[in-house]
């Protein structure tokens, strides 16, 4: 066995295996050596850096916090606002209000002709606030409430179940 | 691999607050320790932990738990502190008879008799080792990692990992016996 197999059996702890121990006993280099590695890693266990407490452990555990936090939120904002276009448009082109063919027609003529097609004018006109033709499109999307619903705070489990799966690459 | 039950992992996967309040508070320490020393840097290893702690959570959703939680984010740690010092402009390196700066100073707790000095020099000696054989030495003697964990962070089969720690650590030795021997 040569020296350096070993000694660095030796020195990688647990049971030293039969040959290593025969080789340590008939080698008084390697046991010179060997107890001067070993006098070495005590000092070294005892050289632990340390490093004065400035509270950086307890910023990370809030940024940690914070950071899922943000996301549950953003995802419910986005969430609500897909739902709230979505049923806007759903009610838009379902009713076909716009066309003046629906219920709640628009205040000016019902019938579109080909110079008289809806324009921006006609729909902002349909979507005036308190207009029978809103009234109609607001109950025809069922109850949307106008703020956002409060949602409890987002836990970290929200996070961590949207987290984005592409994984570290180290 | 067999997968590693890892009492971490099911309550961080929860999103157990506390749990990841813990599991900060176990590591963050030490693996600032070890970056520090990877980075010669307290600033620098104190960064590299957060990002370390925050890619760590990121990726628990995609985990294969084939290892340990502490090995896994050890092994993020250290390609991070690889890529930093990739990145870096170069230091000069730091050797065993200089008085080094001392961005991680102060005596350890346990060892209130022990030499300040001694300590300094050893932690300058092992700055001073290449990156693989500083990042066992680190690993095994502050961090307390068994070889095979050492190996799972470093990527390295476990033999390897015991013959970088024999010849860092003889390397040191030489060093401390004779500083101006290369």
């Amino acid at each position: 066995m040569r020296h350096e197999q070993a000694l660095e059996a030796a020195l990688a702890g647990g049971p030293v295996p039969a040959e290593v121990a025969l080789h340590l006993r008939e080698c008084p280099r390697c046991r010179h050596e060997l107890a001067a590695l070993q006098a070495l890693e005590g000092e070294l266990r005892l050289a632990v850096p340390q490093s004065p407490p400035n509270g950086w452990e307890e910023k990370l555990i809030r940024r940690l916090a914070g950071r899922s936090g943000d996301r549950g939120r953003t995802a419910l904002r986005v969430a609500a606002a897909l739902l709230l276009a979505g049923a806007l448009a759903a009610g838009l082109f379902a009713t076909g209000s716009w066309r003046g063919e629906g219920p709640g027609r628009a205040p000016q003529s019902a019938a579109p002709t080909a110079e008289a097609a809806p324009t921006d004018r006609d729909l902002a006109a349909y979507l005036q606030p308190g207009s029978d033709s809103t009234s109609a499109l607001l109950e025809l999307a069922g109850p949307v409430s106008e703020e956002i619903p409060q949602a409890p705070p987002p836990s970290l489990s929200d996070y961590i179940g949207a987290a984005d799966s592409g994984g570290w690459n180290g | 691999m067999p997968e590693v039950t890892d009492p971490w992992l099911e309550t961080l996967r929860a999103g157990d607050e506390q749990a990841v309040a813990g599991f900060v508070r176990h590591y963050a320490g030490p693996l600032k320790r070890y970056l520090s020393l990877m980075l010669r840097s307290e600033a620098d290893g104190e960064e590299v932990a957060q990002e370390a702690f925050l890619r760590l959570v990121d990726s628990l959703g995609t985990f294969r738990g084939d290892c340990s939680l502490k090995t896994f984010l050890y092994r993020i740690a250290h390609n991070l502190a690889l890529n930093h010092l990739a990145s870096a402009p170069r230091t000069r390196e730091v050797y065993a008879d200089e008085m080094p700066d001392r961005p991680w100073e102060g005596p350890s707790p346990q060892a209130s008799a022990y030499d300040a000095e001694r300590g300094a020099l050893l932690r300058a000696a092992v700055a001073s080792l290449p990156p693989q054989q500083r990042a066992v030495v680190a690993l095994r003697t502050w961090q307390d990692l068994s070889f095979k964990e050492i190996a799972g962070v470093l990527s390295l089969a476990e033999g390897t990992a015991k013959a970088h720690y024999f010849f860092a650590l003889r390397s040191l030795r030489k060093k401390l016996e004779d500083p101006h021997e290369a």
